[in-house]
Formats: C-alpha cells, structure tokens, sequence
C-alpha cells in the first residue's frame, strides 16, 4: 500500500502543484509550500530521511549564489531598466517612427525593429509588452492603423525578447541545461533575426498591398527635418552601438555574458548621463525596479530548487523517464510532447515559471534523448533550448489565453478589445510557426552560426 | 487592529532596508566587473579574488530583497482564474499561503541555513584553494538572513490583509503599490 503511494507521489506532486499555481498566490510561495507538505509525506512514509531535507539551504546557496553563471542577469536586467527610465528606449522608438514615416507600415515597423534591439532592455515579457502597448499603441491608432494589426505587431514585437540575445532566459536556460550561455546566444540569434524579418516582410507586404490598413504618415514638415539626422545619431545610434558592443562581445568570445552584461550596464548609465537624464530619481527607480525583478526571478529560483529537490528524492527523474519510455513515442515523439507541454504552459506562464520548474524536470529526457542523423548529440540541447524559446514566444500569442495578450489588454484597457488582438495576432503566430518548423527540419538553422564562429 | 498595522510597518523596515542596499550593490557590482575587465585586458591583472567577489556581490543582490518584493507585490502570481474570485476570498489565501506554506519553509531554511553558515564559520571556510576570498561565512549567512527578511516581509503582508478583511475602512489591499509602475495588476517591476 504505502509503496504504492510512494510510487505515485511524483505525479501527485505535480498534479498538486499544478492546482496550487492556479489559486492566485505567488508562484514561489506554491512551489515551496508543495515542496512543503511532500518532503513531509517523503519523510514519514521514509521515502527520504530529514537530513536529505537540511540539505536544502546548501542547495539554494550552491544554485543562486554562488554560480557565477547567473551574475549576467542582474546586470542585464539593470541595463534594460536604465534604457528604459532614461528614456533611451522611449528616444529610439520615436526617431525610429520618424525615419520610417514615408515606409508603407512604418510606425509598425519602428515597433519591430525596437523589439528586436532592444532585446536585452524587454526580457520579461509581461514588463516589454506593457512598455510598448504603452509608448506605440495610441500612436498606431491615432495614426488610422487598424487596430488588429496594431496590436498585434505590439504583442509580437515584445516577445522577441526571449529569444533574440542577450536574453536574460537564454542565460537560465545555459545555467540548468548545464550548457555554453555564449553558444547559446550564437544558436538563437540567426532563428530570432529570421523570425523579426519576416514580421517586417509581412508588415511592409501587408501595408503596401493594402494601405488602408497602415495609412503612411505625411512626410516631416522641413521645419522638423532640422537636427533630424543629430537626433538619429544621438537617439538610434547609440543605443544600437551599444547592444551590438555588448552582443558582439560575447558572439565573438571576447567577453563573457557577465562581462559584456556588467560593461553593458555601465554603458547605459554613461548614454544616461550623457544625455542628461541620470537624476537621482532617475538612478533610484532603475535600481529599485531592478531589485524587485531580480528578486521575483530568484524567489522562483529558490522555490523551484526545493521543488525540482524533493521532485528527485521521491523518485521523480526516474517516474518521468520511465513515464516517457513507456509511452513508447519514439524519440521523436517524446520531443514534441514535451513541445505540447511547453506550449499549453505558455498559455498561463511567462518563461520565468516555465524554464525555472519545467526544464530541470525535462532534463534527463533530453539526455537520454537521440534522434541519430538529425541533430548530432553535443548539439541537442541547444537545438533543444532554441525550439523551446521559439515555441514559447507561439504559446505566449495564441488565444484564447496567451500570456502577451493578457498583458497587452491590461495596458490597453479600452483602446482594443480581446476580439480585435485575437484577430491581430493570427499571422504572426503563423510566421512563429514558419520559424518553428524550419528550426526543426533544418537543424542548422540554429547550429550553423555556433558552427562558422568556432572555427 | 491598528496595533497590527503597526507591527506590519516595523517588520517592512527591515525589508526596506535591506532592498536600498541591494540596490546600492547593482552599482557597485557593475563596477566591479567593470575594473576587473579593464584590469584583464589591458593591463593583466585580473584576480581571481575579484571574480569571486562577483558572484558574492550577485548572491546578496538576489536574495535580500524577497521581502521587499512581497511587499510591493511584485511577486509573479498566475491570477487568471483567481481574477474571478472576491476579493476577500484571494485576501484569505494570501493569509494562508504565508502562514501555512511561506513561513514554515522560510523557518525551515533559516535554522538549516543558519547551521549551514555557521559550519562554514567554525572551519574558517574560504575559497577552494584558498586564492580567492576568505571568510566563506560571511556570503554562507546570506542564506539564512534571507529567509529571515522573507519572513518578516511575508508577516507583514499578511498581517495587512487580515485587517483588510477585519477593518475594510482602513485598508484596502495589503501591498504597497508603487506609482512608478506600469501596469495596476501585475506589476513586474
């Protein structure tokens, strides 16, 4: 009887989890009350002796502090939240609108390719798709686009950030998958520059073909014209100077992601101050939100190390692997149920939940994984990490739940309802897809970059 | 009930406190990689010490400021369904998600974490080989004090929603909501 039990308690877990997530409370606090009550469980049916639990404080030092893997991520989130409350951001996506007024779907376009530089700055969904449905959203509607397509370029755009380098999830992902976060950042950027091409391909085609749905703006009076071309150096420029520093740094394996993150940081309190901008309020609030965010991410953090903890001392690892061989998927199958995972997943979660508990849970699935010719075996777990971001960016967009779309109408409010973003975001889950699929038939569209920059 | 506010605002202090310094350390942090990659390039002389006094800058940065971010609910909750539920409903988990899950487990953490540090202080702990920081102890006892700043910022949390359910007049929602924020419901900082 009680072996029984003991045999089903990683899948009673789970499932436990799964309802406590739901009720509301912070993450964190469910993923450590569950830990909670099934160490307890662990414990009286001896599944686990309370020494195994002591262990549990070592653990959290050895996984969020001392790891100088995860230093990159403070610093990059200090670097976004700087080019955001100096302005910079806000600077880039007007000079972007201006230069690109007399383009068919310009304002559109200024918010992808804002999206796209500005990758580091927008790490966390929820914060980069509020800061652009706030700065470009009344200007795109104001401006006589329609709103489906307005908001769907917003949603789309702010979710770039997960996979376009340097992101902050590329950094946790290297860190549990135990891989190169530098070779990491190489496999992602030639899918995410693909994905954000066609978003300007489509949104450029779609215009011209049908200029109604993206009037162009009268070209500037010459009066505005005057300082344009300072104010593009000053505004667009720089801030590209610096995440291509920063990017090229780490591409080029001249500076470590922690390096190029601290350097990065540094930077942006220079443009900062340069531009006049780094008041005392100014320094506090990046600061303090950078605070708040890093502490959000390693509550998780901490949470899901108990968890993934007692998940493993219960017999989790073996339940999964075992789960997984019976199901009898082949490997391939296995690789897109746990995509299927993933994506209902991203229906509720931001990456931040999803690669913190699911990840270390799926791990040795994709060790033991092998699909022979297709993607040699030292290259699987980047290939892996890549379908996963991409698929996540999917997840986020498609209704009737998607995180970005729930975040998109909360900034919103009334300007668009649910039943216009819905219809928005249609072809650039569509384009997502495309991506999706031609990262995994043709494998070196993630491999090939790591490949050509090693050599 | 009032007595209660006040205890809930004395045990915000030392969350707040702790948060002006990690703050204070993302400073200090950028500046250290900064000095420590010019050193490497340029002029040789990068230490191992300095690498090591990185991720200890990092670890206190990441973990003092738990309680702080509970208070200004900026902890990601999944509130899709939750949203449906009445106010007082959602005030009564919050309640019981600190007392029953948050606390126990931060205790958990702050007596094994204390014990944790304090092995680390009697062996006079240092870096594997000793070429880097000494004093491990001192990084080892952030473990524990964050666990003990968790606490006291998920009490006084808590303690604030039970006079939000008792005394509506005085209270409305137990979170500090910070102006500066974007979004009304789910601030990420």
């Amino acid at each position: 009887m009680v072996e029984m039990f003991a045999d089903l308690l990683p899948g009673l877990m789970f499932l436990a989890l799964i309802v406590a997530l739901f009720s509301g409370a912070p993450v964190a606090v469910m993923l450590m009350g569950v830990s909670l009550i099934f160490g307890i469980i662990a414990i009286l049916i001896g599944e686990m002796r309370l020494i195994h639990a002591t262990l549990i404080p070592n653990r959290i030092f050895g996984g969020t502090i001392e790891n100088p893997v995860l230093v990159a991520a403070p610093m990059f989130i200090f670097m976004g939240l700087v080019m955001e409350r100096t302005r910079i951001a806000e600077d880039l996506l007007l000079t972007l609108q201006r230069l690109l007024r007399v383009v068919p779907g310009g304002l559109g376009l200024a918010v992808v390719l804002m999206g796209t530089i500005l990758a580091a700055a927008t790490g966390i969904i929820g914060a980069s798709v509020v800061m652009l449905t706030v700065l470009a959203l009344p200007t795109m509607l104001s401006g006589g686009y329609r709103p489906s397509l307005a908001a769907g370029t917003v949603a789309s755009a702010g979710t770039l950030g997960i996979l376009i380098p340097p992101s902050i999830m590329l950094v946790f992902m290297g860190d549990l998958l135990s891989v190169s976060i530098g070779r990491l950042f190489m496999s992602a950027l030639l899918p995410g520059l693909v994905l954000s091409a066609l978003y300007v391909l489509f949104i450029t085609l779609y215009s011209a073909a049908r200029p109604e749905v993206a009037p162009k703006a009268p070209p500037l009076p010459p009066e505005e014209r005057d300082g344009l071309f300072l104010q593009t150096v000053v505004a667009l420029l720089v801030p590209i100077a610096l995440i291509t520093m920063v990017l090229g740094s780490i591409l080029g394996g001249i500076a470590t992601p922690t390096e190029a993150a601290g350097v990065g940081a540094v930077g942006a309190l220079l443009l900062g101050a340069l531009r006049g901008r780094l008041t005392p309020k100014v320094l506090f609030d990046s600061a303090d939100g950078s605070v708040r965010t890093v502490a959000m991410l390693f509550f998780i953090f901490v949470g899901a190390t108990a968890f993934s903890y007692i998940f493993k001392k219960i017999g989790g690892d073996a339940f999964l692997v075992e789960t997984a061989q019976s199901l009898a998927l082949g490997d391939w199958g296995l690789l897109f149920a746990m995509m299927v995972m993933i994506f209902a997943m991203g229906f509720f979660f931001d990456w931040i939940e999803i690669t913190l508990i699911v990840l270390p849970i799926f791990a040795p699935i994709v060790a033991i994984m092998d699909l022979g010719d297709h993607v040699a075996r030292g290259d699987l777990v980047y290939w892996f990490a890549v379908l996963v971001a991409v698929n996540l960016q999917t997840s986020f967009l498609t209704p009737p739940f998607g995180f970005a779309l729930f975040y998109l109408k909360g900034a919103a409010g009334n300007l668009v309802s649910m039943g216009v973003i819905y219809r928005g975001i249609i072809p650039f889950v569509v384009l997502q897809l495309i991506v999706l699929a031609l990262a995994i038939t043709f494998p070196d569209l993630v491999l090939w970059l790591p490949r050509a920059l090693s050599n | 009930m009032r007595k209660l506010l006040r205890i809930a605002d004395v045990l915000a202090i030392p969350c707040r406190a702790f948060a002006v310094l990690c703050g204070a350390l993302l400073f200090v942090l950028a500046a250290v990689i900064l000095y420590d990659v010019i050193g490497r390039r340029f002029f040789a002389t990068g230490s191992f010490m300095l690498q090591e006094l990185e991720w200890h800058l990092h670890g206190a940065i990441a973990v003092l400021a738990f309680g702080y971010a509970y208070l200004k609910d900026a902890h990601v909750r999944i509130d899709v369904f939750a949203l449906n539920l009445s106010n007082r409903t959602r005030l009564w988990i919050e309640v019981f998600a600190v007392l029953l899950f948050l606390v126990p487990f931060m205790t958990f953490v702050a007596i094994y974490g204390y014990e944790f540090a304090e092995r680390a202080f009697v062996r006079g702990e240092g870096s594997p080989g000793g070429i880097g920081l000494s004093n491990r102890w001192i990084i080892k006892a952030a473990v524990p004090a964050s666990a003990v700043l968790t606490i006291c910022g998920g009490l006084s949390v808590a303690l604030r929603a039970i006079v939000a359910l008792r005394a509506p007049h005085l209270i409305e929602t137990p979170f500090e909501r910070s102006k500066t924020l974007v979004s009304k419901n789910r601030p990420y900082g």
